[in-house]
């Protein structure tokens, strides 16, 4: 993704809710490969951790962005944690080059081949596309997230 | 709405156990797979099907860290007592008296009514062979109902709903907490985890403002069945080219390839989270609960309840238990927040008239040893009170005393296995087979 890893503290979270603790392996065997990891939850958890990936801290409680900003009354280590979660928004310029920006078709092609192992059904390619077509012309950074933030909230994604 | 009928129709099926080509033809593959193989499995298994206005409901209550069982049912006439415990010890006149050797810690006095009133049990002097006392073992230990000297990887009630509870909605078990409980871990891993309802969703980028934003929209569409029956088949192909991820062969999902699998969790994910979110914001108790964590677990547990979500097993947990110096306010801190909660949900539950459907079950990892130590606190012990609690509940006390004399270095021994308790939970409160679940069968109590 051309972006920097997740902090330790929000990467360390995000495993424990996807119910891999680092460290305490479920057996003597450590973790199984498998259908074992995906249930409703945390499905859903991976859509969501991937919104933090794509939009960073912004996306989170508005009261971590409370915290942050009450650090200077008394709430020492919950400012610690915001700040230790902080995170920017992934950078697009690298990704999508301007030019292709106006091209709906293109921009899912190329965010397809990158973000998918296995190219999704034309279904999906036709949905991310229509979806793009639907936000305005110009397709801003914002919309280039949701789209991949979209992308990754697939149940297709998962097998990437 | 299309999937609202999807599940309909799916219920439909699994109820009457006929496989209807009629009801089948526009069904995208991967539910079609499953229909198939849940239709081949509710032949031999004891499906539990519930239409969320019937049926038992489980809720287990975990004391996180070690309760101070000693301290919560007192075993006030014995001189042992005192004896071992000079600074944390409960006299005569401050304790709820249950019978001339018993008592309840002074803060438990909704719980001494529940007793008087006949719908608690005491299960006295509850441990396993061998105890251990790391918190992570034991923990795991009573999360999966294994012998002490060996391991298991899924939970107890993982095993109920992967045995008994195939092709039931994901939310046949809910846990409220930020983690899922080893409890739930199964084959297949079913049941939601989350602490507060409007966690359980897909986030947006854009928070919206009250209405379905675009992405959202999207979203549902990408997650609903796949997008349709055209692209059920051209992903059911993707899918088989992948299709190496080694699935364990239990319940429906060993004939679905990988993205057959996905798709079905996705779309389960969204039926559940709208249910939910849809409960969660139409009912709301009339009964006034406590402030606090435990509190907030179990008004939303009432709240499902009441909204008929069909949930056997609800979980939720109380942490801070592990009183090692300084024992005295925080226990009865806790036991207060323990007895007002449980007070505030029983009252819930006998305004709703679900009282009688309801068993409450709490159980910690161990007790704590019989003296306190030299910080006024107490050390991980072994043997422990649990306490069974429902409209249909005999009360009473089970199992015994430990003596407090008579110790295994310097802890109670246990006289009733945990696993009798949740085998009698199995076989009678959710009617589901324990020995199965349990490995073998153990002695029932009368409990229920």
């Amino acid at each position: 993704m051309n972006t920097p890893p997740p902090a330790p503290i929000a990467a360390q979270n995000a495993m424990r809710q996807m119910g891999q603790i680092l460290f305490a392996p479920p057996n003597v065997k450590g973790w199984d490969g498998g259908k074992e990891w995906i249930s409703t939850s945390t499905l859903l958890f991976r859509y969501n951790f991937a919104n933090y990936l794509i939009n960073g801290d912004a996306i989170l409680p508005p009261n971590l962005q409370q915290r942050r900003q009450g650090a200077d009354v008394g709430f020492g280590p919950a400012a610690r944690l915001a700040e230790e979660v902080r995170r920017e928004p992934i950078d697009l310029s690298q990704l999508v080059p301007t030019d292709v920006r106006g091209k709906p078709r293109e921009v899912v092609d190329l965010l397809a081949r990158r973000f998918f192992q296995t190219r999704p059904a034309q279904k999906e390619i036709d949905t991310f596309v229509k979806y793009l077509e639907t936000r305005s012309s110009e397709t801003s950074d914002a919309t280039l997230r949701e789209l991949i933030h979209l992308m990754m909230s697939t149940p297709q994604f998962q097998l990437a | 709405m299309k999937t609202k009928a999807t599940l309909q129709t799916r219920r439909k099926f699994l109820r009457t156990s006929i496989l209807g080509a009629a009801a089948t033809w526009t069904l995208p593959v991967f539910l079609e797979k499953t229909f198939f193989a849940l239709d081949a499995l509710a032949a031999d298994a004891a499906t539990q099907i519930v239409t969320g206005k019937d049926g038992s409901i489980l809720v287990v209550l975990q004391m996180a860290g070690g309760n101070d069982g000693l301290n919560m049912v007192v075993p006030y006439a014995d001189d042992a007592y005192h004896v071992a415990r000079p600074r944390l010890r409960l006299s005569a006149d401050q304790v709820l008296k249950v019978d001339n050797h018993i008592a309840l810690n002074p803060k438990l006095t909704g719980l001494k009514s529940l007793y008087d009133e006949g719908h608690a049990a005491i299960v006295q002097g509850v441990c396993y062979p061998n105890p251990n006392r790391s918190h992570f073992r034991s923990t795991e230990i009573w999360q999966t109902a294994s012998d002490a000297d060996r391991t298991a990887s899924d939970g107890w009630l993982g095993r109920y709903f992967d045995n008994c509870c195939a092709g039931a909605d994901p939310t046949v078990g809910v846990a409220i907490g930020e983690e899922t409980p080893q409890a739930f871990a199964a084959k297949n891993p079913t049941g939601v985890t989350f602490s507060r309802p409007e966690q359980f969703r897909f986030r947006p980028s854009e928070p919206g403002n009250g209405q379905l934003s675009a992405e959202e929209m999207f979203f549902r569409q990408l997650n609903e069945a796949g997008g349709g029956e055209e692209s059920g088949i051209a992903a059911s192909n993707a899918g088989g080219s992948i299709g190496t991820i080694s699935g364990p062969a239990t319940a429906g999902n060993n004939n679905l390839s990988t993205l057959d699998f996905l798709q079905r969790t996705a779309l389960d994910a969204q039926l559940s989270s709208d249910k939910i979110l849809a409960i969660a914001r139409k009912y709301k108790s009339s009964v006034t609960y406590p402030q606090g964590q435990l509190s907030a677990s179990l008004n939303i547990i009432a709240r499902m309840i009441a909204g008929g979500l069909g949930t056997r097993v609800y979980y939720a947990s109380q942490g801070g238990f592990d009183t090692h110096a300084g024992q005295i306010n925080t226990h009865e801190r806790l036991m207060g927040e323990f007895n007002d909660v449980v007070a505030a949900f029983v009252a819930d539950l006998k305004q709703q008239g679900n009282f009688e459907r309801v068993l409450l079950m709490t159980f910690s990892e161990f007790g704590r040893r019989v003296r306190e130590n030299a910080n006024g606190g107490t050390d991980h012990g072994a043997a422990a009170p649990m306490f069974v609690l429902g409209g249909a509940v005999k009360a009473g006390l089970f199992g015994k005393y430990p003596s407090l004399t008579d110790l295994d270095h310097g802890d109670l021994k246990f006289n009733t296995d945990f696993r009798s308790v949740y085998g009698t939970v199995l076989d009678r409160w959710l009617k589901a087979p324990s020995e199965i679940v349990l490995g073998r069968k153990f002695p029932a109590l009368a409990i229920v």
